[in-house]
């Protein structure tokens, strides 16, 4: 792999996920294909982890799913944002960066 | 639910289908061969199962499912390896079954509240009398006794009533004379016990003395079939007892009597005749305010003054006190069935124990799918959650069919105790009726619980404790030395405790064949009998009584095929009456009266039963009432009493009555013992026969209140013929008067050990089972320890061993542990003969004929418990372990 890529942190995958939603309706395998593409291949998530992780955040009512036809003419589920989901995307955007920022700033101090 | 949950599932398994195809579409496109991309984007995604449970969990469908899982796992399991699971199962269900059917009678008998209300206010005044050689209950009082209670006790309500209850004849308008339960109770009783009659009302203080008006209290079901639920009958005359008695109430359908009655007559207490012996017993009810300590210690003030008149021997205390009614009606059963319940729960002990042992041994075959399972991630919480449900999935299997086969040992049990009942129709065993209730199967759901934690958790957290790396390497070859301990000492304490049942059954079945085989003194064949209440106002004297006995057998003799008839006051095998006398001559006269028993009979008593004469001359036309008064004693009587060697032509006296010459000697028959003397239950016991024509008016009155007098006829006739003959024969002499309980001879012999049959099957049942499960044990462990150590025998035969010796030494720990539990048992049973000697007569607890046997029977069944499983070695080849290595 020419990049070296990252393991995704728990919990940064819901924040990944609902962005890669946000930009249009997706299926699973789909959100795995538009957060690798995002991140030129730096973001590697397994991809068995990803169901779990849909599952709980339909639970929670931040993306809602419809079974629909692919490209291929296969059925295949479909995510798309809520409000609630967005207004989620929002808060933790924000606060991420805020995160990075504040540790940013720590690891970049003059000693 | 259901259905949200199923189509749940089906999205799920579509979703993830259609991210395998994506994946594996996406992989062709990048030139890998369409087979190759389908595995690969498998093994990219992950292991499936785990993931979908993850979805489930994240969609609030985890509890329940896990528990599902367990469950379905736990059916799985147990279907691979069904002789484990069907012997484990099968030993629960036979457990628990005969714990339930044992309870139920328990529960019965001594724990289930009499149906009044506030039983714990109810109670019966009774005499403990305390000597050196123990404590002894006596709830029979006399009329003096009664009458001292009725005056002096305050805190209580209280009643009497006659402690036996006979059958009298009921005359119904429009019916046959009909042979009915009565109970002679005094005013007050029904109040005592807290029920008030249906209809009308109870008897009276009037009506409760000697030539007051004759009334009846009728029950509700005897109200039903001779009267046909007339309201009208209250307050109108009815023909009891050979007069008119004025119905006074009828009692609701849901009242029971103890004993239980179907009619109940004004008692009369009296201070002589039945109220000069002690044949009342005494109820009593707290009165409001009172507890039941307030009423003991007003008993024990009491008891003072009462008994200081008495000159008792030094050492004997009495004491007036209250036990519970329940505790003094199961008095005589109370120890046989706590011992019963004792051996079922030993039965069960060692159920679980070999449940236990199984499972243990299974574990040990296990330790390699429990390792790959630990070494796959799982929690030892998850191994021990399965292994758990495992045995609770077995405990609610075995618990089920547990109950079924309850039922049907219930329903057993059941038709012996009525039998039993039949066989002493003037007492009844069973108070309360006979059922399983919800505390039973609470009782029985909590034993099965208790045995899958008991038989579940051990094992689980044994192997648990597995040591992974070692466990895959061993390839689940060797159990580890602890375990093997624990499941050997398991097998001798089911060897032991079962040893301990079958000593208990040994000793129990020798003395049913001891009774059972004492020379009757009688000859049985042909003989049919039955009883006939004279407790009748037309029969109060003499010459009425003898009348009738010699016309209605002057009329059977008639009939053809009759060989012989004859009346006694009681049969052998029976309790006779007792009462005091002295013999007045010979070389050993005596100052007082001593306790014997006594029985009219008729000529023709001892030809029909063919009683053979030692010395002297039977009963004929000779002894009339005018004659002078003669007697015939048997045997015993010379032995215990006598001690002369010339008995006819010498005399006795009964009390202070006239002298009466013995006239002849007759060999013993076997009685019932009449809680006098130091007898057996059944035995020779000594007996003076009167002429039934020199019987006294008030002895007949008095006798015909407790016993009926019984006819016996030798007949070559078929049985229903000969019972119609005697009926008709009765009925032309007296309409009214009916036979009652025609039986033959070896029914009523046979009846007189329902109660040691009784036990004798039980406790063989109990012990039969427990060598079953026994030999189970030992067969599972030795069947365990083949199957590990195949590859060690298989080497040993490669290296020369012969067969023979790999299945001794196979076999050899087995008869072993056998013979440890044997030893053990015998200790064991050592201690418990004290428990048991109530149960037997005639043989010692520790009888070594028994323990002999009992020690052969179990090595026999370990041996072959033991060999079974160990010939499978003989099918061991020796090549394909060499090979396996």
């Amino acid at each position: 792999m020419p990049t070296p890529s990252v393991d995704v942190l728990q919990g940064t995958l819901d924040m990944l996920i609902l962005k890669a939603v946000s930009l249009g309706p997706l299926h699973g395998y789909g959100i795995l294909l538009r957060i690798q593409q995002i991140s030129k291949d730096a973001l590697q998530i397994p991809q068995g982890s990803l169901y779990p992780a849909l599952y709980r955040l339909e639970h929670g009512g931040f993306i809602e799913s419809e079974w629909g036809e692919s490209e291929n003419k296969r059925r295949s589920k479909y995510y798309r944002l809520t409000a609630s989901g967005r207004k989620r995307l929002k808060e933790e955007t924000a606060s991420w960066g805020r995160l990075t920022e504040a540790i940013g700033s720590v690891l970049n101090a003059e000693a | 639910m259901r259905r949200k949950r199923a189509r749940f599932e089906a999205d799920m398994d579509a979703e993830l289908r259609d991210h395998l195809a994506a994946r594996a579409q996406d992989l062709i496109s990048r030139g890998i061969p369409p087979a190759e991309a389908e595995l690969q984007a498998r093994r990219e995604f992950g292991a499936i199962e785990s993931i979908k449970d993850d979805c489930r969990q994240a969609k609030g469908f985890a509890g329940l499912d896990a528990l599902a899982r367990d469950f379905r796992f736990a059916v799985r399991v147990l279907r691979k390896s069904p002789a484990y699971t069907i012997t484990a199962i099968a030993t629960l269900a036979l457990c628990i079954g005969a714990n339930t059917a044992i309870f139920s009678i328990v529960d019965s008998v001594l724990f289930r509240p009499l149906p009044y209300p506030e039983p714990d206010r109810l109670a019966w005044v009774s005499e403990l009398q305390h000597t050196p050689d123990g404590d002894y209950e006596e709830t029979a009082q006399n009329g003096r006794r009664w009458e001292f209670l009725r005056d002096n006790v305050r805190t209580m309500d209280i009643a009497v009533y006659a402690s036996g209850s006979q059958g009298v004849n009921l005359a119904p308008p429009g019916m046959g004379a009909q042979y009915v339960k009565q109970q002679r109770v005094s005013a007050g009783f029904f109040r005592v016990l807290g029920v008030a009659p249906l209809i009308g009302r109870e008897i009276q203080p009037v009506e409760d003395v000697a030539g007051g008006p004759a009334v009846a209290v009728l029950s509700h079901s005897l109200w039903r079939r001779a009267f046909a639920s007339d309201r009208a009958i209250v307050g109108r005359k009815i023909l009891l007892r050979g007069e008119p008695y004025t119905v006074i109430g009828i009692m609701p359908s849901d009242f029971r009597s103890v004993p239980p009655a179907e009619l109940w007559t004004p008692l009369r207490p009296s201070t002589t005749g039945e109220g000069g012996g002690a044949n009342y017993s005494v109820i009593a009810r707290l009165k409001p305010g009172f507890r039941r300590q307030d009423g003991q210690a007003e008993l024990a003030a009491l008891s003072g003054p009462l008994f200081s008149r008495l000159h008792l021997r030094p050492g004997i205390i009495l004491r007036m006190h209250l036990v519970s009614v329940q505790r003094g009606l199961s008095n005589d059963l109370r120890t046989p069935l706590l011992l019963l319940w004792f051996a079922v729960g030993l039965v069960l002990l060692i159920g679980c124990v070999n449940v236990a042992s199984l499972a243990l041994a299974r574990s040990g075959t296990r330790r390699h799918e429990i390792a790959t399972r630990i070494a796959l991630g799982s929690g030892r919480g998850a191994i021990l959650r399965q292994l758990l449900s495992e045995s609770l999935l077995m405990a609610i299997a075995g618990a089920t069919a547990g109950l079924a086969i309850g039922y049907a040992a219930l329903a057993a049990l059941k038709g012996l105790l009525y039998s039993l009942d039949a066989g002493f129709p003037d007492t009844s065993l069973l108070n309360q009726p006979l059922f399983m209730d919800a505390r039973l199967l609470l009782v029985t759901a909590a034993t099965a619980l208790l045995t899958a934690l008991v038989f579940g958790l051990y094992p689980g957290v044994e192997a648990t404790r597995v040591d992974v790396r070692n466990a895959l390497a061993s390839w689940g070859r060797t159990a580890t030395r602890r375990q093997g301990w624990v499941r050997r000492s398991l097998v001798v304490c089911e060897v032991a405790l079962g040893m301990v049942l079958l000593v208990s059954a040994g000793v129990v079945v020798r003395t049913l064949a001891l009774l059972a085989g004492l020379t009757p003194g009688f000859d049985a064949g042909n003989v049919l009998t039955a009883r006939l209440s004279l407790q009748d106002a037309r029969y109060t004297t003499a010459a009425q009584v003898n009348r009738l006995f010699d016309d209605s057998l002057s009329r059977i003799r008639d009939y053809p095929g009759v060989e012989a008839a004859g009346i006694g006051l009681t049969l052998p095998y029976e309790r006779a009456l007792n009462e005091g006398a002295r013999v007045l001559d010979g070389s050993h006269p005596m100052q007082n009266a001593q306790t014997t028993n006594v029985t009219y009979v008729t000529p023709g008593y001892f030809e029909t039963l063919r009683i053979t004469l030692q010395r002297g001359r039977l009963f004929d036309q000779r002894d009339s009432s005018t004659a002078a008064p003669v007697a015939i004693v048997n045997d015993a009587y010379v032995h215990r009493y006598i001690r002369d060697s010339g008995p006819v032509g010498m005399h006795v006296a009964f009390g202070d009555g006239k002298p009466v010459e013995i006239v002849g000697v007759v060999a013993d028959v076997q009685e019932k013992r009449a809680g006098w003397g130091d007898f057996g239950p059944i035995g020779p016991i000594p007996d003076i026969y009167v002429p039934a024509a020199q019987f006294s008016d008030a002895g007949f009155r008095m006798v015909h209140t407790w016993f009926t007098p019984k006819w016996v006829v030798r007949a070559s006739a078929p049985r229903a013929a000969m019972e119609a003959a005697m009926q008709q024969s009765v009925a032309s002499v007296d309409p009214q008067l009916p036979f009652a309980e025609f039986r033959t001879m070896d029914e009523v012999r046979s009846a007189a050990f329902g109660m040691q049959r009784l036990q004798t099957t039980l406790l063989s049942s109990l012990a039969g089972l427990a060598l079953l499960l026994s030999a189970v044990g030992i067969y599972g462990i030795i069947a365990h320890s083949v199957i590990e150590r195949t590859r060690e025998f298989g080497i040993r035969i490669a290296l020369g061993s012969s067969h023979a010796k790999a299945i001794s030494a196979a076999a050899r720990p087995g008869i072993a542990l056998a013979a440890i539990g044997v030893a053990a048992g015998l200790l064991l049973s050592f201690w418990a003969r004290k428990l048991i000697s109530t149960l037997i007569w005639g043989v010692r607890p520790d009888d070594a004929i028994t323990l002999a046997g009992v020690s052969a029977i179990l090595l026999a069944a370990a041996v072959a418990a033991a060999l079974i499983p160990s010939l499978r070695i003989a099918r061991i080849d020796p090549a394909m372990t060499l090979r396996e290595e």
